[in-house]
């Protein structure tokens, strides 16, 4: 079977070849170094164009003047915002800092002391991010982009590190889901809370997962394209149908889940223990969920005849 | 970058590409040809306004395997891959081109370090002491992640591919 894994020579041969003619016929496409004799008539339309655009320029200095304007009155909001989330953030370590001497006091239960930590993490991603949307605005004169296919700006990759931070953010989320179905599983074990109220917690844990995931498709997505594997355009074809798979996954889910619910209900309803139009509500809710799968079905199709 | 330094990129580094992309394909010689020459392709691309990378082998394979991801994602979302084809457990080796891609679906929507330690030690046939020095971590740690990649990996195969083994 080791030659399976050996190129055949003719491969290589072909290859080599169709190598070569692309480079020489790229080569030959690249202008001349050589002088060209320009007619007269080229020469006067270049001095009709050359002095259209300097009209151009002109116009165009002013209203970069009222653009500039415009970037410092952002700059300065974008500053206040960064102010203000960093005393926020000093008020929440504060609270922190006080509910963690009450649950070492017994005063208070681990899961309040753990949300008030929570509440510190999430401040600091928060500030994090209107410091990068700043740093970014700064350094471009622009507002912030968030497209995978967008350039660097002074050399720094903002768009990777905001989807990081997004990331972060989820999975601080999902901490804080499984404590509270640890908690809501206990409480279904002695009857306080419904079995559905637990599913809704799942779900959501679910859903941050998926989140989670497709973050992180998006950072291997920008990882190639700054590595010029992909081109923008591919870039942005793949995120999209990245972002329709997990759409596809989730809306999949949802009409599973609305299927075993509605069987149960109609279950209940042969029984004489719910009405006709709870079950009649939930096939409504079913038929709709159903259609978000085709239209998400069918963007997928059309992504992938585009890629 | 003239023609001739081009060349010799392509003549040092096409062997290796073409092993490194048989071993994740089973052998599927179809399969490895379109991914090499597409390789070759998008380096002929990509390459053209800042010239060669100081390791082309390096991202030649990076680009390669990125397009054998998307070619098996797309095969799974037309669920081209079908499981009721693969004969019974047992009478797979790991040459075959289906389980391999099989395996290599599953081991690429792992995590990015349980994925690089996996390829490491079953395609590329590294030691744990070569994949620890690689990766500058200890070999207790290099063992410690195999086990828990390998679990991952079990969690995602049906029980009639997880067959391990170096390749060769």
């Amino acid at each position: 079977m080791s030659e399976h894994y050996e190129p055949d020579s003719r491969f290589l041969e072909r290859l080599e070849w169709q190598l070569s003619s692309e480079l020489r016929r790229t080569g030959r496409l690249r202008p001349s170094s050589g002088k060209i004799a320009v007619p007269r008539r080229v020469v006067t339309f270049s001095i009709l164009v050359g002095a259209l655009m300097t009209i151009v320029a002109v116009m165009k200095a002013a209203d970069y003047i009222k653009d500039s304007w415009q970037k410092k009155l952002e700059i300065a909001r974008m500053e206040t915002e960064v102010k203000l989330k960093m005393v926020y953030l000093e008020s929440t370590k504060e609270m922190e800092f006080k509910a963690k001497l009450r649950f070492s006091n017994g005063l208070i239960r681990e899961e309040e002391y753990l949300v008030r930590k929570q509440a510190v993490d999430r401040a600091e991603l928060d500030l994090k991010k209107s410091e990068l949307n700043l740093d970014e605005v700064k350094m471009s004169g622009d507002t912030p982009r968030n497209e995978l296919s967008a350039p660097l700006v002074g050399g720094r990759d903002f768009v990777s590190a905001r989807l990081r931070i997004e990331k972060k953010g989820a999975e601080l989320d999902i901490e804080m889901l499984e404590r509270r179905q640890e908690r809501f599983r206990e409480l279904a074990g002695k009857g306080l809370v419904q079995g559905s109220q637990l599913e809704q917690i799942q779900a959501e844990i679910a859903a941050r997962k998926v989140a989670i995931e497709k973050l992180q498709e998006r950072l291997v997505l920008r990882e190639r394209f700054l590595a010029r594997e992909i081109t923008a355009q591919e870039v942005e074809i793949k995120d999209r149908m990245a972002a329709v798979e997990g759409n596809l996954k989730l809306a999949q889910s949802k009409v599973d889940a609305l299927k075993e619910q509605l069987k149960r209900l109609q279950m209940l309803e042969a029984q004489g223990v719910v009405s006709p139009s709870e079950s009649r509500e939930l096939q409504y809710a079913l038929t709709s969920a159903q259609a978000e799968l085709q239209l998400a079905a069918l963007e997928m199709e059309v992504l992938e005849k585009v890629e | 970058m003239t023609e001739q330094q081009w060349l010799k990129i392509y003549r040092d580094t096409v062997h290796p590409l073409y092993g490194y992309m048989a071993r994740r394909t089973g052998g599927n010689r179809e399969l490895t040809e379109d991914i090499v020459q597409e390789s070759f392709l998008k380096a002929l691309d990509g390459w053209k306004r800042k010239g060669a990378p100081d390791a082309p082998l390096a991202w030649l394979k990076r680009v390669a395997r990125n397009i054998l991801i998307d070619y098996l994602r797309r095969k799974r979302r037309d669920r081209q891959l079908d499981l009721n084809l693969l004969p019974d457990p047992g009478q797979k080796t790991s040459d075959d081109p289906v389980q391999s891609l099989e395996v290599f679906s599953a081991i690429s929507s792992l995590g990015r370090k349980k994925a690089q330690i996996l390829e490491a030690f079953y395609y590329e046939g590294m030691s744990v002491r070569e994949i620890a020095a690689e990766m500058a971590i200890s070999e207790r740690a290099v063992e410690g992640l195999l086990r828990r990649a390998r679990r991952s990996l079990k969690s995602l195969l049906p029980d009639s591919k997880q067959n391990g083994g170096h390749n060769e």
